[in-house]
């Protein structure tokens, strides 16, 4: 359980847009969730610590556009006092006081306007120092985010002004602590380090609320109250991760301790806010092996949670076919389905190179070696043309088969026959009208003929198998990606039903039809 | 696997491809076919004084007789290819115009014939060689008589005087013809009369139960009956006939199977008379077919007799002296050769035909005659196709079956070996097979023998 942390710097910019009589802050212009904001805050909180104030102040104000925070102005207006732009500074720590006047630190921030200001008369405004600048996170401001189911209800922000005050005691004077905040929800307050105590009192008909904070450097804490239970809510953030960057659309699956099953609640980037306790996670997207966690909710604290998926050893090949109705599709060797329009072949096959063939009825088949990359999908295209009719090929072939086959039978009738008369010559039994001479020299003339014949066919169909002016199937393979989570559409084919009809006074037929 | 054993069933076919091929084995075969219409039934063969080595073939049908030269100077049966000698012009250029041949009921080689010039005192040629045809119709328009003919290879015909006052024209005229072709009536060889080398004829006809010899062809005489005793009537007298040398005269051999028992008779020309000089004994059946042939190498012919389904051999040395006159005849006693059917290379012997038909020819030129019998309905690779046994027979011997010919492709009642014949060609005794069944008369070149001559056409 950590809350996260949120950090920003200042680089030397020479020239700021506020010292050039610009507005002094930006407004809100853009539209975002709390994370977006959070997006820009980390950026400008990575880039402060690298010492690039200039670019860190332009996150931080890009955050601010999405998020009115005066955290963010604060931490803008010290990337600025880094690189010594005076009048940007000065101009965002008074806009920083201005939109939030109940910041706990607001007398430290008017001194540093007035140091500021100070060193500016000192005469080495515009003027950056050449030495070297310190940039630690500490010196960035945090962000207590209240929220409460329903909103608009009381809160309290109490800080713990003396190290030996007490656990605080809702209702009790609690010496060593002070208000620092006070509002309803939704409920946005920027805050030094320090341990804090959010007290939602009794409101209306819901029991009083409160929770420990301990606000660390460059963080965002949000809590979301679920007064009718009297708790917070712990929020949790999944996002998923590949080795090519953030991918998005797994679903995450949770289990709170105790329940038996678990819930799909949405896919990633994902966000919801929860009740304490423990939950078993489990993501899973199509493509990556599915990956489970325990993780622990605690009310009052943002749980950030990235996944780093795994490819599966799988992947997908689908199958699409042009110019035919219906095909066979196969892939290495075995018949994985029939493509009708509207509704693709898809097959999950191990990772490797797969043979993928599709046919159809008086088509020519495609045939191709498809590389498939774990985990992900290859969509192969596919136009099957027209084939040749092979019928006189087959009659052909068959036809020299038969006379092929009558001329071996013939053949071996003759060598029959040339055994036995080698035999009665051996026994000195042969005349010249033995009647098997004239038929040997028939059957061997017969054989002869059949193979001539045979051999003709033979030859024409294979020149009827072998001829083919029309052009082959054609195919490609789209780039493989990551799998496609939405369902190949159905399309239902337009049909007509003709049924009998009758009643007392008619009889025929009723046509109805479906498009 | 399935592709390779394809491939290989086709390149096989393949090598069947060559349809040429198939012409070799009409060149130089074991068996040469002479092919007609109703052919097969008899078959003889004769070389003639130019070595023309005839084949003759036979059957019961109006076709008659042909004739086919084995070509000139053939000296082995490799030679040159058999070639019809177109020589069945009995019928429509001889006996009557644009008519059918002959029936051949009976085809006997006659040989040479030849006549002593009274000049220079020495044999002059006649003709180079003739056949004797049995007797049948002789025209379909009847014009000409029944009765024996000769035929010679250079166109000489003879017609035999049709037995008139001997009852022989009465005795056909009096029988329909398909009685009278179906007969078995006629045998000829040559006869030597000491002043000419001359044919003579010995017919019979078991139909009347006589037989008759016409001491020659050059002259119309008449024929000279040979018919026995009273004794003999109902018994088949005339069911087989043969001409044999013996003791330097001829024989006239006549049977009687109803009684088991063969006539052997003498003719006296000048006289017209005949003697029944010796009698051939069995059981009942023998003589049912006789065959005469020079078996020993000595001066007379030997007999093979069919007793019962097994050959008899007769030697011609044994015959016994000739009784006088008024006298029975005297008993001419069997050799030790008995030749019978064995079930080797074909089977079903008791029910064969063996021993319908003979022929004698020193078949694997061993110097030592062979005997071919005619078993026509012998069973052959499971099928009645017939079949012809070869023995080289000896004295005293087991005298067992030495080699089986049968057709290279058996046939159904095609009655191979319903007749067989032997005669040189070149210098080859020629074994000729009838196959009734199929219409073919085959020259069987090459035997199984051991000691067959290994020509090309002999080679396996």
């Amino acid at each position: 359980m950590s809350a996260v942390l949120f950090a920003s710097a200042i680089s030397l910019v020479p020239r700021s847009p506020y010292a050039q009589g610009t507005a002094a802050a930006p407004a809100p212009a853009k539209t975002g969730t709390v994370a977006d904001a959070k997006a820009h805050m980390d950026k400008g909180q990575g880039l402060f610590l690298e010492k690039k104030f200039a670019e860190a102040a332009v996150e931080f104000r890009a955050a601010y556009q999405i998020k009115p925070f005066s955290t963010f102005l604060f931490n803008e207006a010290v990337c600025h006092e880094k690189i010594k732009k005076y009048d940007d500074a000065i101009a965002l720590f008074k806009k920083y006081v201005e939109v939030d006047p109940n910041a706990p630190d607001k007398p430290n921030v008017l001194a540093r306007i007035a140091k500021l200001e100070a060193e500016k008369a000192g005469g080495d405004a515009g003027a950056p120092s050449t030495g070297p600048v310190a940039a630690t996170i500490d010196e960035m401001r945090s962000i207590v985010v209240v929220e409460s189911v329903p909103d608009n209800a009381p809160v309290e922000i109490w800080q713990k002004t003396s190290a030996t005050a007490g656990k605080f005691v809702m209702g009790a004077e609690n010496p060593g602590w002070t208000r620092v905040a006070s509002g309803n929800t939704v409920f946005t307050q920027s805050l030094p380090l320090g341990n804090y105590h959010v007290v939602l009192p009794k409101f209306q008909d819901y029991r009083a609320t409160e929770t420990d904070v301990t606000v660390a450097a460059a963080t965002i804490s949000m809590f979301k109250a679920n007064l009718s239970q009297g708790a917070f809510f712990g929020v949790m953030k999944i996002r998923t991760l590949s080795e090519s960057g953030e991918v998005r659309g797994a679903h995450v699956l949770l289990k709170k301790e105790g329940d038996s099953k678990f819930v799909d609640r949405g896919v990633t980037p994902y966000e919801e806010s929860l009740e304490s306790g423990m939950y078993s996670i489990r993501v899973e997207l199509p493509g990556f092996k599915p990956m489970e966690r325990k993780l622990e909710v605690t009310h009052g604290k943002i749980d950030e949670q990235n996944f780093n998926l795994d490819r599966t050893d799988d992947g997908l090949i689908r199958v699409e076919v042009a110019n035919v109705d219906s095909a066979q599709v196969l892939i290495d060797g075995e018949e994985v389905g029939t493509w009708t329009m509207g509704s693709p072949v898809e097959k999950k096959v191990p990772a490797g190179t797969h043979r993928v063939k599709v046919k159809a009825d008086d088509r020519k088949t495609w045939v191709a070696d498809v590389d498939v990359p774990k985990g992900h999908m290859v969509v192969v295209h596919t136009e099957l043309k027209q084939s040749v009719a092979r019928g006189s090929a087959w009659t052909s072939a068959i036809a020299a088969a038969a006379f092929i086959g009558g001329g071996i039978y013939l053949g071996l009738q003759s060598n029959k026959l040339r055994d036995e008369l080698d035999a009665a010559k051996g026994g000195l039994r042969l005349d010249q009208e033995d009647p098997r001479i004239k038929r040997g020299q028939y059957f061997a003339i017969g054989a002869d003929a059949c193979f001539a014949v045979g051999g003709v066919l033979a030859l024409i169909s294979v020149y009827n198998f072998v001829k083919d002016p029309l052009p082959p199937s054609k195919g490609y393979m789209e780039k493989p990606r990551d799998f496609d989570n939405t369902p190949a559409p159905v399309k239902k084919s337009a049909s007509f039903h003709v049924t009998p009809a009758w009643s007392p006074s008619f009889a025929g037929f009723a046509l109805s039809g479906e498009f | 696997m399935r592709a390779l054993q394809v491939l290989l069933f086709a390149s096989t076919a393949l090598t069947a491809c060559s349809w040429s091929v198939y012409n070799d084995y009409k060149s130089d075969t074991p068996m040469f076919a002479i092919s007609n219409r109703a052919f097969g039934a008899r078959v003889a063969i004769t070389t003639d004084t130019e070595g023309n080595a005839i084949v003759g073939a036979g059957g019961v049908a109006p076709d008659g007789a042909r004739f086919y030269g084995l070509g000139q100077g053939t000296s082995e049966p490799s030679g040159a290819p058999l070639t019809n000698s177109a020589q069945c012009e009995i019928a429509s250029d001889k006996i009557t115009a644009g008519s059918a041949c002959l029936s051949a009921t009976t085809l006997s080689p006659a040989g040479v014939l030849q006549e002593l010039d009274a000049k220079t005192a020495t044999l002059k040629q006649v003709h180079p060689g003739c056949f004797a045809i049995g007797y049948g119709r002789r025209s379909d328009t009847s014009d000409i008589e029944p009765g024996p003919i000769v035929y010679c290879t250079d166109g000489g015909l003879y017609t035999m005087k049709p037995a008139g006052d001997s009852g022989l024209a009465k005795a056909f005229a009096s029988r329909n013809e398909q009685e009278i072709r179906a007969q078995h009536v006629a045998m000829a060889t040559v006869m030597h009369d000491g002043k000419s080398v001359n044919p003579g004829i010995v017919v019979a006809t078991d139909v009347d139960e006589r037989a008759w010899v016409y001491p020659t062809i050059r002259s119309q005489v008449d024929p000279i009956e040979i018919t026995a005793a009273a004794d003999t009537r109902g018994e088949k007298y005339g069911a087989a006939v043969a001409m044999a040398r013996s003791k330097g005269a001829h024989i006239f051999l006549v049977s009687a199977p109803g009684i088991g028992k063969v006539f052997a008779w003498t003719v006296d020309e000048k006289t017209a008379t005949s003697q029944n000089v010796a009698c051939l004994e069995g059981s009942v059946g023998l003589g049912e077919t006789l065959h005469a042939a020079n078996f020993d190498g000595d001066a007379d012919d030997d007999l093979f007799v069919n007793d019962g389904g097994t050959i008899k051999v007769f030697l011609g040395k044994d015959r016994p002296a000739a009784p006088a006159a008024g006298q029975p005849c005297a008993k001419w006693p069997e050799s030790s050769i008995v030749l019978k059917c064995e079930e080797k290379g074909a089977t079903g012997c008791a029910t064969s035909g063996f021993g319908s038909t003979v022929a004698v020819g020193d078949f694997n030129k061993d110097g030592k005659k062979d005997v071919a019998i005619g078993a026509p309905f012998a069973v052959t690779d499971g099928v009645a196709s017939g079949a012809v046994y070869l023995y080289s027979p000896t004295v005293g011997g087991t005298n067992e079956v030495l080699d089986v010919r049968y057709l290279g492709k058996p046939q159904e009642n095609a009655a191979f070996g319903a007749s067989v014949a032997s005669g040189l060609v070149g210098t080859q005794d020629t074994l000729v097979v009838g196959a009734r069944g199929k219409n073919v008369a085959y020259v069987v070149w090459c035997t199984g023998l051991p000691g067959t001559a290994g020509s090309a056409r002999c080679r396996k």
